[in-house]
């Protein structure tokens, strides 16, 4: 018994020693390094809300954001700009970060979360302390046969900030009288799930306005969609019959692709003058390239945004499992916050603050007509998955004003949003 | 059983969306349309120049407002608690 206890002892001993010295050691380090450096991997929506955030914690922290694009391309009112509502170049900004916050533009190829490194296409490498990734989306392949989101003949999906608006347009420009448009809208999930039947209702928008004939026949993996009964009544308030939804289970899933047609799950070929393929989704590239990811989307801790098994990696926004949340810009920035003020509660090791989101998604039907959806998020009681408090959306039979309102309260929203992070 | 019924309509009208969570953390979503220092835009709303007083009244009447606009649905969740707590961090 004695022996035990002395040994019980020695041990406690040992062990408050081996602490004593690791905190020196830790001192030392946090003196050396002085302030710990965190950089922030795209400033699309996610990335740049907590670059604004942190940016008041600069004398805590070493801000870094890193992005391929000196100017930034928002995909919320990509789509207005298809539908001729706004130019392109009241999505694009170059971003106004503070003088405090350095902001590299480099093509990013790997991330060594072993070494904390991330290896640029120059060869040229950046550390960190901590990563915040917040990369968008990237896409799958071979979910369509014969489509390839990289061939430069097909038209653009335009679902990402890459400078191919122009291009879809001029596939536009082109149609004549009685075409035909095709649209294919993936399964979930993907960003923005509102965003394919706001695009339909942008087209047909931008070809009414140059009194084209047209037919879009929007092919769907899906069973339904959100804001589904708005969007219908909305499309035969505005567009006749020349909008047709094809649910899943009545052929709507398209399996293959030629130019100038398409074959359904049933094998049934159906031609169109303009093949608009959404492609299925999946997280960013860098996250695949970097193996920091087994699944589709990146599996986090939904209190903090850490990445399961890499304690000192977070990733926010479209790339993220997000249990009930959809991939929005609003999403994102309302993850951002959270994951920003926790990070800041980890370096001063002070708990972690219980967290709630909220997202609102607008979605425009024509020129001046826009509904929306909203929601409350908390975690579940074992706090392992973001849930819903309940969504709720504008009125199915929502009178003009309101519609005309709420394209107001859109404008106002990206206005806001936008002013904040990128000045 | 009566105090079985109070103790459950206690518990119903406790519920709310912040139950353990700090308002702080709901308000700063407030910031996502009406700007970061809450001065709005063309659109949306300013409520920087607002009276403390006035904001809770606005909000009260948001969520007692049935005409399901955007604001609306956004304050029906929370409590008349959590609407002074924003409105301290806000206006304090």
């Amino acid at each position: 018994m004695i022996k035990k206890k002395r040994s019980f002892i020695s041990s406690v001993l040992k062990l408050s020693l081996v602490l004593l010295l690791n905190q020196i050691g830790m001192a030392k380090k946090v003196k050396a390094k002085n302030k710990p450096k965190v950089v922030v991997l795209g400033a699309g929506f996610g990335g740049a809300s907590c670059i604004s955030y942190l940016s008041n914690f600069t004398d805590l922290i070493d801000l870094v954001v890193v992005d391929k694009n000196k100017w930034i391309k928002t995909c919320p009112f990509s789509n207005l700009v298809i539908g001729n509502l706004i130019d392109e170049s009241k999505i694009t900004f170059k971003p106004k970060f503070n003088k405090n916050i350095k902001f590299v533009i480099s093509e990013f190829k790997f991330i060594d979360a072993e070494r904390k490194k991330i290896l640029f296409d120059d060869e040229s490498s950046l550390d960190f302390d901590f990563l915040i990734m917040s990369p968008g989306i990237g896409y799958k392949s071979k979910q369509i046969q014969g489509y390839s989101v990289n061939d430069n003949e097909n038209i653009p999906h335009c679902w990402d900030g890459e400078n191919k608006i122009a291009n879809f347009k001029k596939g536009l420009d082109s149609l004549e009288n009685n075409c035909r448009i095709i649209i294919s809208s993936p399964d979930y999930p993907y960003r923005c799930p509102p965003a394919p039947y706001e695009r339909a209702s942008m087209i047909a928008n931008y070809l009414k306005g140059k009194s084209v004939k047209f037919k879009i026949l929007i092919f769907d993996s899906k069973n339904s969609f959100t804001k589904k009964s708005i969007f219908l009544k909305e499309w035969k308030e505005m567009y006749g019959n020349s909008i047709e939804w094809v649910s899943k289970q009545n052929g709507g899933q398209i399996s293959r692709f030629e130019k100038k047609k398409v074959f359904n799950s049933d094998g049934e070929k159906i031609k169109g003058d303009f093949i608009h393929i959404i492609p299925e989704q999946k997280a960013g590239k860098i996250i695949f390239d970097s193996k920091l990811c087994n699944n589709d989307w990146c599996t986090i801790n939904p209190q903090t945004f850490q990445l399961f098994n890499f304690k000192d990696i977070y990733a926010v926004g479209d790339s993220v499992d997000a249990g009930d949340m959809p991939k929005s810009a609003f999403s994102a920035e309302s993850q951002a916050k959270i994951l920003s003020l926790n990070l800041i509660n980890r370096i001063l090791q002070k708990s972690y603050l219980n967290p709630v989101f909220l997202n609102t998604c607008y979605s425009f039907s024509s020129n001046d007509r826009a509904f929306s959806i909203t929601s409350w998020y908390k975690l579940n009681t074992t706090k392992d998955r973001i849930v819903s408090l309940g969504s709720s959306q504008s009125s199915d039979d929502g009178l003009n004003d309101e519609r005309i309102r709420e394209s107001k309260e859109a404008f106002g929203w990206y206005e806001s949003i936008t002013k904040t992070l990128y000045g | 059983m009566k105090i079985f019924f109070i103790l459950m309509l206690l518990f119903c009208f406790k519920y709310s969306i912040s139950d353990e969570i700090k308002p702080i953390v709901i308000e700063e979503n407030c910031k996502s349309c009406h700007g970061k220092d809450y001065s709005g835009n063309t659109f949306i709303k300013s409520i920087k120049d607002l009276d403390k007083e006035i904001f809770i009244k606005k909000m009260k009447d948001y969520k007692k407002n049935n005409n399901n606009s955007v604001m609306s649905r956004i304050v029906k969740v929370l409590s008349v608690n959590d609407i002074k707590e924003i409105a301290e961090i806000i206006y304090d």
